[in-house]
């Protein structure tokens, strides 16, 4: 088996997000990294500039570098960005938004937990359009994920093992929301949380974070 | 915050009573006024219960699918009480022999327990009323198998039951008296909700 | 604009014909649709009767089959597609691409539409559905403005579908787990969010608490309004205070912006609401179909007569104005 490491999921200062990759090169025993924004495309132009350099160490590290694309895509801007990304052809994308499938049908790419993969029939559906991997949804049970891994020996199964857990995107940014902010002029205040907004019940309960959308 | 949105109190039941000698119940808009709630308190049980008991067997025998809608929740113990009213009803709808009895106080082994003035649980057999209306502005409460109390109600708005007309068709001594007070509460109810319009 | 409207049983689907619906959707009463609630849906027998009755007062039939299929239990969704398909169902309303190009592959003839929870929210999306399984139409997720939905429509080549009143999910359907992370059961999976089986009501010092799967979600004073028990509506505590950090108990109303949406281009619109009961469906369904009649005549549309049916006692309308983001 394998290690995979997804891809930061807060809006994290743009060094320090460099610095974590440049860590995870050097020291991490992980096979391969997913990099890129995937939550927040507003986010997206802070990293970008130190994208080279991380991919570069990743890669001398001998790491595979997936590049993930956006969660939930609806503006026309998001849609350019999906468009580009695709057409970076020297990375594995991996797909979290049926947006950007049908430039890479025929192309050897990964399908993200954020695509419905429940069954043997939808995993087999996605390998015939060239995913070659498939992280399945982090609320599948297991008796799911050996089924769809029996049905597809050749497709590389990626599964949720440690970590926080995703569980929901929305178009509504909850950061903005709680700072009386629209989610157009958020003033990024999502970046006041680097490790997420901690919720907890009325009765006191750890419960969720909040990461923006 | 959000301009965008209205926010205002239910409008639906605040229609005025027509006794005004009588004050309005702080509670719910949908009570039974007072003067009816006094005036039933000293009614006796046991007839209520036979009226009940025959009504219950005639919906059960004429709308059988109520029973495919219940499923495994058919052999679950409901407490069902009108708040207005001094007496509650226990639902015990498992076949061959489902059971409707009255009494002064519900027993605390139920499975669930259902409360809200008489003209909403009225409303809710009939289908003249939405239960997740009800559940939103706090007219009804239920408590315990909430999994339960959704199939009793989903199965009883589907059977399109119309308790009048179960007890029109019913003749015999005891059956007349519980009409009679039912005409009146219902008339009651709805009169002093003109907007009511059926929601 | 065809109004489509909700039906969770055969009884509320009468009275949706009779209030003026153009369309009804419905399930049936197991796991292979997202309304997977104890004592609603239709058994085989009740679909069959139930769409022979819509057809003869013309009224269309939408079966939706829209969770993901269980694995090493497809058959069950299949025999799902099969038996609509073989009952005359109009169009059937899918979410799964196993599922779709099984019914595209076995039912050439059979209209399909992509359901709101395959969260197909751009044009690219959607043009991947319309041409891969030759999807008529497609449900638009709660996550656009008008404008957008504008936009798509002219970039599409399939019809629209938007939802105009009801249950307002604040998450992206389809791509929720959070009834999942409380109770173990989710709407992709089991058709349940935050299931009844799961919820608890305790009155507690003169306030009512909810709770689901054991986590304490809201607390209500007596009279205060009340909403669904799910998390995105529930109230929590940060450490800039205690509130409703995703929505208020709210419902969507968009019956201010059928307008907006006629001009978008849009096709139909849904109610929300195969859970309710027939007072709902038939208040609900009729107050939009005169509203419709209001619009073809140039004349104002009444707005907030519903709100005795809505979560909270309050409407929103959500994603459709920009700033609710």
């Amino acid at each position: 088996m394998q290690l995979s490491l997804g891809p930061v999921l807060y809006n994290w200062a743009p060094e320090r997000w460099r610095d974590f990759y440049f860590r995870i090169a050097d020291e991490a025993p992980i096979d391969t990294v997913v990099i890129g924004e995937i939550v927040c495309s507003k986010r997206s132009p802070f990293i970008a500039p130190h994208l080279p350099a991380v991919v570069e160490r990743l890669r001398a590290a001998g790491k595979q570098v997936m590049l993930g694309s956006l969660i939930l895509t609806s503006l026309p801007r998001e849609r350019r960005q999906m468009a580009e990304l695709v057409n970076t052809a020297e990375f594995l994308v991996e797909v979290n938004d049926l947006t950007c499938l049908k430039p890479l049908v025929g192309r050897p790419h990964a399908i993200g937990p954020f695509i419905n993969i429940y069954n043997e029939a939808s995993a087999a559906f996605h390998a015939q359009r060239g995913a070659t991997r498939i992280c399945l949804p982090p609320e599948l049970p297991m008796s799911s994920i050996a089924v769809i891994a029996a049905a597809l020996p050749s497709v590389l199964i990626d599964i949720f093992a440690f970590g926080r857990v995703p569980l929901a995107i929305s178009a509504r940014c909850y950061h903005a929301r709680l700072h009386k902010l629209t989610k157009d002029n958020c003033q990024f205040v999502c970046d006041r949380d680097p490790d997420g907004l901690m919720l907890k019940t009325l009765d006191g309960a750890d419960f969720l974070a909040v990461n923006g959308v | 915050m959000f301009p965008h949105k209205q926010r205002t109190r239910s409008s639906l039941y605040s229609g005025k009573m027509n006794f005004s000698e009588v004050t309005p119940p702080a509670s719910s808009p949908l009570s039974v006024p007072p003067l009816l709630a006094l005036a039933v308190r000293p009614l006796p049980l046991l007839p209520l219960e036979a009226v009940l008991s025959i009504v219950l067997l005639r919906v059960c025998r004429e709308h059988p699918r109520i029973f495919d809608r219940l499923g495994v929740h058919a052999g679950k113990r409901f407490g069902i009480k009108p708040t207005d009213l001094p007496f509650a009803f226990l639902l015990a709808p498992a076949p061959p022999r489902p059971r409707l009895s009255v009494v002064r106080n519900l027993p605390n082994d139920l499975d669930a327990r259902i409360s809200s003035p008489l003209a909403g649980l009225f409303g809710l057999v009939e289908g003249r009323l939405d239960g997740d209306a009800l559940l939103f502005s706090r007219d009804l409460v239920v408590e315990g198998d909430v999994e339960a109390v959704l199939a009793l109600r989903n199965a009883i708005d589907d059977a399109q039951v119309d308790p009048m007309a179960e007890i029109a068709g019913m003749f015999g001594p005891l059956a007349e008296p519980l009409k009679r007070a039912l005409q009146v509460a219902r008339t009651v109810v709805s009169s002093s909700n003109p907007s009511h319009k059926g929601i | 604009m065809e109004l489509i409207c909700p039906a969770g049983t055969p009884a509320a689907l009468k009275t949706a014909i009779d209030a003026g619906a153009d369309a009804i959707y419905c399930g049936f009463n197991d796991e292979t649709n997202a309304r997977n609630f104890p004592g609603l849906n239709f058994s085989r027998d009740e679909l069959s009767d139930a769409i022979a009755l819509a057809h003869r007062r013309g009224v269309k039939i939408l079966v939706a089959i829209n969770t993901f299929p269980r694995a090493g239990a497809v058959s069950l969704w299949h025999r799902a597609v099969d038996d609509a398909v073989a009952a005359k169902a109009d169009a059937l309303i899918l979410a799964d691409v196993g599922l779709l190009e099984y019914a595209a592959r076995c039912h050439p003839a059979q209209r399909l539409h992509v359901s709101v929870q395959a969260a197909a929210a751009n044009a690219d999306a959607i043009g991947f559905y319309a041409e891969t399984f030759g999807a008529r139409r497609v449900v638009l997720p709660r996550v656009l403005s008008v404008a957008e939905i504008a936009g798509i429509v002219r970039e599409v080549s399939c019809e629209t579908e938007v939802f105009v009143f009801g249950g307002l999910c604040v998450m992206a359907e389809g791509r929720c787990s959070l009834s999942s992370y409380a109770t173990g059961q989710s709407p992709n999976m089991q058709g349940v969010c935050s299931p009844a089986s799961h919820v608890a009501y305790n009155e507690e010092n003169g306030r009512t608490k909810s709770r689901l799967g054991g986590f304490t979600i809201n607390s209500f004073e007596i009279g205060e309004a009340a909403g669904y028990p799910t998390l995105c509506k529930g109230r929590f505590t940060t450490k800039h205070g205690t509130g409703y950090i995703f929505e208020d108990p709210v419902s969507l109303d968009a019956a201010t912006l059928l307008a907006g949406l006629r001009d978008a281009g849009v096709t139909a619109l849904k109610i929300e609401g195969r859970q309710r009961g027939r007072a709902y469906v038939e208040g609900v369904v009729r107050h939009f179909r005169q509203a419709l009649k209001a619009l073809d005549s140039g004349l104002p549309i009444d707005a907030g007569q519903l709100m005795p049916f809505t979560e909270g006692q309050a409407t929103t309308v959500g994603a459709y104005r920009k700033t609710w983001r």
